[in-house]
């Protein structure tokens, strides 16, 4: 409501400068073609409007901020600080119930401090706060006059406002354009601030070298409790193993699709594997940890008479090589298909099977990109989160047996960070560091993988 | 020379979809000679030339009725292997393909899917031999392990017959195999053609009369899908029976 | 034999191995494909099946003696204050109506059943209420339908059999009750009206509902913005520069950045730097966006140079200034491809769970969020909870859920491949 009441305020008074604008304009010149009017209304109204927009929007963010600390403050002064802290919230919320149904309503009552009272307070509070927003409105409204008549008066009306609103629409966009960039600075910069602050905790050897990893002793031995040895292992294991069933099951689906269905067939297949890759993941960590590893343990306890765990790197690797297999699957049939087709007419003209053309004249042209789409599939296994949060293990273990759990570095960044929630100590610290490591290797991995791919579709275009 | 029948094609037509690209085509092709088929483009004459080693198997739409017999043997027949008859009519194509290989991989990339030779000495004789035979060992003798695709042209479409004649076919199939090359290549295929004639059956598809003119003995004209008229190349040239070769030999139509 | 003929004949001998060898190959394909289809079934199977049943649930119909005895322990008067009322003994009332119905069975055990345990909690709100709303039924016997637990709602979806959680007694009472037609299914109305609840059998879809819809919605907004403008600046202004260069790699290299490391920088910079109140949806939103960047931008960005320079050139030879031609061609033509885009990265943001962990989308809400700035979950991250509870009412519950989102993705993605088809110009 606020907001709308808000809204329809500002929408009318650009409406006004607008129009005002135009009139200006026309009694001022009359021999210019009609398209300059609006040029110059936006151009009035833009700078008439926006100063005033930061002020209220700065001004009204501050002034709830100090009705909120001075005289609900004031009110609670003789309680404790946590008492003050409740009794606030509590007082906010019930002025938002009268703002909203008109009914006062106290949903926890607070000992010590009478329903009544709070109520008194919330209406007082509203009080003050819409008496505030009527006097913003008010100074709003004179402030944008008086922009608007600095504004005409200064201004030069030969001067051409296309050009002018252009370049200020140009900056704007620089501006979006510039988020991106500003994200890559934010991602890098606050992780790697983190990470630094870590390693005055812990010495940077002991975690990239140190092979234990238990950062729930951390409060009595923080340097010989974040190595991240087993937590790289137990990462690349699940990788491996997910990328292993990927590329198989992928670059052979994709060979199959492209070169023995027929076109019909293949659409609707194609589009079907696709589906694998729209699931989210958290639905497969659902069906890895629910119903894929009761499945794998029953499978090879009977079936090969091996004890598996329930948490084990293959029943994670496996699920997670399902994900991927549309996506090295689709780059595959990608590389393939970009192969021209006089290679298969040769090859098939000498009397080549099938196979053997595939074998040895498109797989070894493809091989380039085929070796970057593995790589990206390694980059996506090492950054999927989801699936090993709720099927791996938290227990870091160092091994390379697929039939045990392990755990790997997104599932601690999770569980560091999702525990409690103190900035300095090494524990939540220690999940930074783990985040700029698992930058840098995607990262990498991205890199050389999309420069394989690049340089191999270069070569047939 | 023989008179001997080598092909022998009986009333074909040819489908893709709904679409005939051949209607009722008769002709026969003799042993160890060069027959050339004409015709302006999207005549038939490629799709006529790959009914013959049922590359348009790989096709899907594509359909076919009519017989064609090498040897006596029906081509279409289902119990004849593809990868047979590929291995017996050998085929180069319109643009040179070579393989993303060395140029000796190309040449023994048959010998060795066919196991028609397990010796690796007897492999290099080989490999040597084929591209003496298509004049390519002097000019790339000390190129032999560098990729076919440092090749010109001409080259790379010499290395294609020679890839073609490792695996010693009967008969070879030429899809326009000079329209992608200059006139110095064209002319060393040519001749290249013409040495090979003594030891193979060759029918060649091109839209150069000239060509046509030089290299075969016999030539058959297609317009639209049909087999026109087919003779001696002289006869066709000189004394056409049919109006339409006429006109398309005296540059009327095409 | 000559050498020719001998070659031949082991040429043809090697043919059949090779035939052999082709079948093999093709079945290796036929199989990965199978693999992943089946896989693909596995999953959609496992969610469904399991998840079905949770848009029904069972209640129980019985007459409940509101008796002034039990209820108020003997304080039998005309009537009774709204905070008697609360404090009255509407368990006693339950176990008595329960133990009316089951009294002839003489194969059950009356002491081994908790029969309070067999009502969900609901149904102690629900007669509270009724009392309250209408304190005329005190002192008589109305009849009335009540929310099973959810130990007996699975047990009559065959979710769980005899053994801990239901004794023998118990289980032959609910067969008894089922047989009797005393408990009847229905759809389940709660499961789309309440929010999440430490009981399985009150929790619902809603309070994770809304905060995926603000979350969306906020990022939409932004995303769309913020995207499509540096589309349109990249593509129309930008000059062809190393800085321009240097934003174009920065934007591929942004949509490999693992989701868990947008959560750590939104940790950092929205929640700790800007101040961004935690668990929210905008906070959410402003992480989301983010992700949602480099996939519309580079959708957008393909779209508007699909536009033929003819179009732009003819716009400027009629005397349209650069954002006309902007506003007036090359948004409107590209518009189907931007959409595309925006569905495309949306429907991965609704999935996303990580990011939305590391800003403490995790917390038990039971309320329906108010607003962007009130603390909610949103739908995957209520999957995970649920899925990471014991109860098999949970379990039931996350499925549902999973398939709802798995069915919304569906739909989205027809509708993008819909509008795609429909809104294309071809060139």
């Amino acid at each position: 409501m606020y907001l709308l009441i808000i809204a329809v305020i500002f929408v009318v008074l650009a409406g006004l400068v607008y129009y005002f604008a135009t009139k200006v304009m026309r009694s001022r010149q009359t021999d210019k073609m009609s398209k300059n009017y609006s040029y110059f209304a936006v151009y009035v109204a833009t700078w008439t409007l926006l100063p005033s927009f930061i002020i209220f929007f700065i001004g009204s963010q501050f002034s709830n901020n100090l009705i909120q600390k001075t005289f609900l403050s004031n009110a609670f002064a003789d309680k404790s600080e946590i008492v003050r802290e409740v009794a606030t919230r509590e007082v906010l919320a019930i002025a938002g119930s009268i703002q909203k149904t008109g009914a006062a309503t106290v949903s926890n009552s607070i000992d010590g401090i009478a329903d009544s009272y709070l109520i008194g307070l919330a209406q007082q509070y509203l009080h003050y706060s819409n008496l505030s927003l009527l006097g913003f409105i008010v100074f709003i409204t004179l402030l944008i006059s008086l922009t608007f008549f600095i504004i005409i008066k200064k201004i030069n009306f030969n001067s051409n406002f296309q050009r002018k609103i252009e370049k200020f629409v140009k900056n704007i966009l620089l501006l979006f354009t510039s988020i991106a960039v500003l994200t890559t600075i934010g991602i890098v910069a606050s992780l790697l601030f983190e990470t630094l602050k870590f390693f005055k905790e812990v010495s940077i050897i002991k975690f990239l070298f140190g092979t234990t990893w238990a950062p729930e002793n951390a409060d009595f031995d923080p340097d010989n409790s974040f190595g991240i040895i087993p937590l790289l292992s137990g990462t690349f294991l699940i990788a491996f193993i997910s990328v292993f069933i990927a590329s198989g099951f992928g670059i052979a689906s994709a060979v199959y699709m492209s070169e023995y269905m027929s076109k019909r067939m293949r659409k609707i297949v194609k589009p079907i594997i696709e589906i694998l890759a729209g699931i989210p993941s958290i639905i497969y960590g659902f069906f890895a940890a629910l119903t894929f590893a009761p499945f794998l343990v029953g499978l090879m306890s009977s079936v090969f008479n091996l004890s598996i765990s329930s948490e084990s790197a293959l029943n994670a690797g496996i699920v997670m090589g399902v994900m991927i297999i549309p996506l090295i699957s689709s780059i595959s049939d990608d590389i393939l298909t970009a192969i021209p087709s006089s290679m298969r007419e040769g090859a098939m003209g000498m009397g080549s099977m099938k196979n053997e053309m595939i074998r040895k004249i498109l797989l070894p042209a493809a091989l380039p990109g085929i070796i970057g789409s593995i790589l990206l599939g390694i980059s996506r296994a090492v950054g999927e989160t989801m699936i090993v949060v709720m099927a791996a293990s938290l227990a870091a273990n160092l091994t390379f047996n697929p039939l045990e759990p392990v755990t790997t570095i997104t599932t601690q960044i999770v569980m560091l960070v999702q525990g409690d929630q103190e900035f300095n100590s090494p524990k939540t610290l220690s999940a930074f560091a783990l985040g700029f490591v698992l930058l840098i290797l995607t990262l990498l991995l991205n890199i050389i993988a999309i420069q394989i791919v690049n340089r191999y579709r270069r070569k047939y275009q | 020379m023989s008179e001997n029948k080598k092909i022998i094609v009986k009333d074909v037509n040819a489908f893709y979809g709904a679409k005939q690209a051949l209607f009722d085509v008769n002709l026969h092709v003799l042993e160890k000679e060069v027959t050339a088929f004409i015709g302006p483009s999207g005549c038939g004459k490629s799709t006529f030339l790959r009914c013959l080693n049922r590359m348009n198997d790989l096709i899907d739409i594509f359909s076919m009725n009519g017989s064609i017999t090498i040897d006596g043997v029906e081509v279409n027949s289902p119990t004849l292997d593809p990868v047979e008859l590929r291995m017996k009519v050998g085929m180069v194509f319109q643009k040179p393909n070579p393989f993303p290989k060395s140029i000796f991989e190309n040449v023994a990339y048959g010998l060795k899917i066919h196991g028609l030779t397990s010796n690796k000495k007897e492999l290099e004789e080989i490999v040597k031999d084929c591209l003496e035979r298509v004049g390519l060992l002097d000019e790339i003798k000390d190129r032999l392990h560098d990729s076919a695709f440092g090749l010109s042209g001409g080259q790379q479409q010499r290395l294609c017959i020679a890839r073609t004649i490792a695996i010693n076919p009967e008969i070879i199939l030429m899809d326009e195999p000079c329209s992608a090359l200059d006139p110095i290549a064209t002319a060393k295929i040519e001749n290249l053609i013409g040495e090979l004639s003594a030891k193979y059956t060759i029918i060649i598809v091109t839209h150069s009369m000239q060509q046509a003119a030089r290299i075969s003995k016999h030539t058959a004209f297609f317009h639209l899908g049909k087999l026109i008229e087919f003779d001696e190349t002289t006869k066709i040239f000189s004394n056409p029976k049919n109006k339409k070769t006429e006109d398309y030999i005296t540059g009327r139509i095409g | 034999m000559s050498i020719e003929e001998s070659k031949l004949k082991k040429s043809k001998r090697k043919l059949v191995r090779r035939h052999l060898f082709e079948k093999c190959f093709k079945l290796f394909g036929i199989l990965s494909i199978s693999f992943a289809l089946i896989m693909l079934v596995a999953l959609l199977f496992s969610i469904f099946s399991k998840g079905y049943t949770a848009f029904y649930t069972h209640y129980i119909s019985v007459d409940v003696n509101f008796s002034k005895e039990i209820l108020f322990d003997g304080d039998i008067k005309e009537s009774y204050t709204a905070q008697e009322i609360r404090n009255s003994s509407i368990d006693g009332i339950i176990s008595e109506s329960l133990k009316n119905v089951l009294q002839n069975q003489l194969n059950i055990d009356m002491d081994n059943i908790d029969l309070n345990s067999m009502l969900s909690n609901h149904a102690t709100a629900v007669l509270r209420n009724m009392m309250l709303d209408n304190p005329e039924v005190i002192g008589q016997t109305v009849h009335v339908s009540l929310l099973l637990s959810s130990n007996v709602d699975m047990f009559l979806k065959n979710y769980i059999g005899a053994g801990s959680l239901l004794n023998d007694d118990e289980i032959s009472a609910i067969k008894f009750l089922q047989s009797t037609k005393l408990i009847t299914s229905r759809f389940n109305t709660t499961f789309f009206m309440n929010s999440d609840s430490r009981y399985p059998e009150l929790a619902g879809i809603r309070g994770a509902f809304l905060g995926s819809l603000y979350t969306v919605v906020l990022t939409i907004i932004f995303s769309v913005v913020i995207s499509v403008g540096a589309a349109v600046y990249l593509q129309e202004f930008a000059p062809r520069n190393k800085f321009v260069h240097f934003i174009e790699v920065n934007i591929n290299n942004l949509a490999a950045v693992p989701s868990i490391v947008f959560g750590l920088l939104g940790l950092i910079v929205f929640q700790q730097f800007f101040g961004v109140p935690r668990s929210t949806p905008l906070l959410a939103s402003m992480i989301l966006t983010l992700m949602a960047l480099p996939t519309i931008i580079i959708a957008s960005r393909l779209s508007m140079s699909s536009v033929p320079f003819s179009i732009k050139e003819a716009a400027y030879g009629m005397g349209s200034s650069r954002l006309q031609v902007i506003t007036h061609h090359l948004l409107p033509i590209s518009s189907p491809g931007i959409l595309t885009g925006v569905i495309l990265s949306i429907s991965r943001i609704i999935g996303e769970t990580a990011p939305v962990l590391m800003i403490g989308m995790v917390a038990f809400v039971s309320t329906a969020p108010a607003g962007v700035l009130s603390s909610s979950v949103v739908f995957p991250v209520q999957i995970l909870l649920w899925s990471n509870s014991p109860e098999a009412g949970f379990i039931e519950k996350a499925s549902a859920a999973s398939m709802l989102l798995l069915m919304f993705l569906m739909f989205i993605n027809w509708i993008s491949i819909y509008l795609r088809n429909k809104w294309e110009v071809k060139f």
